[in-house]
């Protein structure tokens, strides 16, 4: 009688452990470079919020546009109010998953390679993306990294033929986030 | 007694949901509506795991529960609106504030100021034209013939510090200025309703002295504007400024005339694409504060954006580019074709500074 009272308490304690599933940054890095050999066109994001769920490695995203600083303020005042129109569309965002979950031990220290699945919606326009991520487990903590590629016109962001040379057809996305138990 | 097992082992599921929506480690169950939405996945294969462990647990822990393993493949895909509304929470929670940018699309409504500043570390060249007026005829081929232009470049020192030099062909004057950003319209955690610029300028003039038999003082050729600028950003397309002035003549060329001198300004842009905008700047003297014979000054302008470049293409009734000759010495009225074409150029240059990228 006192074993299966003691059992079914354990059984109770081992569902809250969902809480600790939930893994969140507040100060996730998203940089991009959609520059050429004629003009450098690079900015970082430094407040990107994100969230993991360790159990079903589920992934969202959610990043301020109005966040990415540029090095000129003229070149971060027109990817705002010419290219990525943020006071109408203000923040992108991904919601996606770990494919490999099974070969990726969120609990165990270790350098695990994985594949992130998802979609991403930048611009208004939503887009599957796959990428190729590293996640580093050490310390309580997750540091998941990766990087891709994105096409602007895939998201309907017009670049004038002024500046057709200036601005990449490819943009290479880094994406470097910190994880910590959300609580 | 069997029951009893069966009852505790079915609430616990529930239990453990509850506890983690409500984020304390200590509650009791609550059967809210909160355990229904978001945890379908492990109430409904616990109970399953749940009966089959009831004829072990007598001798051991249950180990087998463990929900998520036993999900197909597919199901994050259906609880990724989960996540995405937890993270909609949670970006909630830290609200920002939204700084209005882009009020119009440079530092000079058409003659007068904005209350844009040039960015800290950025040096803005002006150059402004102003053609002669359009009833001077086809023989001067409508003004074209005739030109007043200022040569000038402004320094942002801080993002809401800037400092401006520059010369006039008219009246061959020099002149220097201060602009301060005061207060900034904002939306979202702090929220104001517009923004407020201040502007002090100094120009001196330095054609040769119209009476050189009396005795003339050099502080004579000096006149000072003070402005407060007011604007407020109503929607992506459309701002209004307003500026109230002061203008102080040192020396004023008729005894009546009173060396302080007030105008209230009205601004106004409307954008027309992307990359440009109408632009409309009235200036009222008010009447007993101002020099005799002046006519109000009213321009209408089109700006043009084109990467480092802002094209202002202007038509006005004043000779004068600088602030104190616009806003004093227009004798032009519009009635009588006295227009002015005219043309302003500003091309921004990043020279100084921080890295901003690290902010």
């Amino acid at each position: 009688m006192y074993k299966l009272i003691v059992a079914a308490f354990a059984f109770m304690t081992l569902q809250t452990a969902k809480a600790q599933d939930i893994y969140l940054t507040r100060t996730g890095k998203i940089e991009f470079h959609a520059g050429t050999s004629v003009e450098d066109v690079d900015a970082v994001n430094n407040e990107v919020t994100s969230l993991v769920n360790t159990k079903t490695g589920e992934i969202a995203f959610n990043v301020l546009i109005k966040s990415f600083h540029f090095k000129r303020a003229l070149m971060e005042e027109h990817f705002n109010e010419n290219y990525l129109e943020s006071s109408k569309i203000p923040k992108a965002t991904f919601k996606g998953f770990i494919t490999n979950l099974s070969s990726v031990n969120l609990a165990k220290d270790g350098t695990y390679k994985a594949t992130v699945d998802g979609e991403l919606t930048l611009h208004g326009v939503t887009q599957k993306v796959s990428i190729p991520a590293t996640v580093t487990v050490g310390g309580g903590k997750i540091r998941g990294q990766g990087s891709f590629k994105i096409k602007p016109e895939d998201y309907k962001i017009v670049i004038p033929s002024l500046v057709q040379d200036k601005v990449a057809k490819v943009v290479d996305v880094i994406v470097d986030c910190l994880y910590e138990p959300k609580n | 007694m069997k029951n009893w097992i069966s009852i505790l082992l079915l609430l616990a599921p529930f239990v453990g949901s509850a506890q983690q929506k409500s984020k304390t480690s200590k509650s009791t169950p609550q059967k809210t509506t909160s355990t229904k939405s978001t945890t379908t996945a492990p109430a409904s294969s616990a109970p399953a795991s749940a009966k089959s462990t009831k004829s072990k647990t007598v001798d051991t822990l249950p180990s087998a529960p463990k929900p998520a393993t036993s999900q197909p493949a597919t199901k994050p895909a259906a609880a990724g609106g989960d996540l995405m509304s937890m993270l909609d929470e949670e970006v909630k929670k830290n609200p920002e504030t939204n700084y209005t940018t882009a009020t119009f699309k440079t530092t000079r409504l058409i003659n007068a100021h904005s209350v844009e500043n040039v960015a800290a570390g950025v040096l803005d060249v002006k150059i402004s034209h102003r053609f002669g007026t359009l009833n001077s005829g086809f023989n001067n081929l409508f003004g074209l013939d005739n030109a007043s232009i200022r040569i000038g470049a402004d320094y942002g020192i801080t993002n809401w510090l800037m400092v401006g030099l520059g010369r006039s062909s008219f009246e061959k004057q020099y002149d220097g200025f201060l602009k301060l950003k005061l207060l900034r319209q904002s939306s979202g955690k702090r929220s104001f309703p517009f923004t407020l610029s201040g502007f002090a300028g100094i120009y001196y003039q330095t054609l040769p002295w119209q009476y050189p038999a009396r005795k003339n003082y050099e502080t004579s050729r000096f006149n000072y504007v003070f402005q407060l600028l007011l604007a407020r950003k109503f929607s992506e397309g459309f701002s209004l400024q307003l500026s109230p002035t002061l203008t102080h003549y040192n020396l004023v060329p008729l005894t009546a005339d009173k060396n302080d001198m007030l105008a209230i300004g009205i601004g106004a842009r409307q954008k027309l694409s992307k990359r440009v905008s109408m632009n409309v700047e009235y200036y009222y003297n008010v009447p007993g504060y101002s020099l005799k014979g002046i006519q109000n000054p009213l321009s209408v302008g089109f700006d043009v954006e084109t990467g480092g470049h802002v094209f202002q293409f202007i038509f006005t009734n004043s000779t004068g580019i600088a602030e104190n000759q616009y806003l004093t010495k227009t004798t032009g009225k519009w009635s009588k074709g006295d227009i002015h074409f005219g043309f302003n150029i500003s091309r921004v240059f990043t020279i100084g500074g921080k890295n901003r990228m690290k902010k």
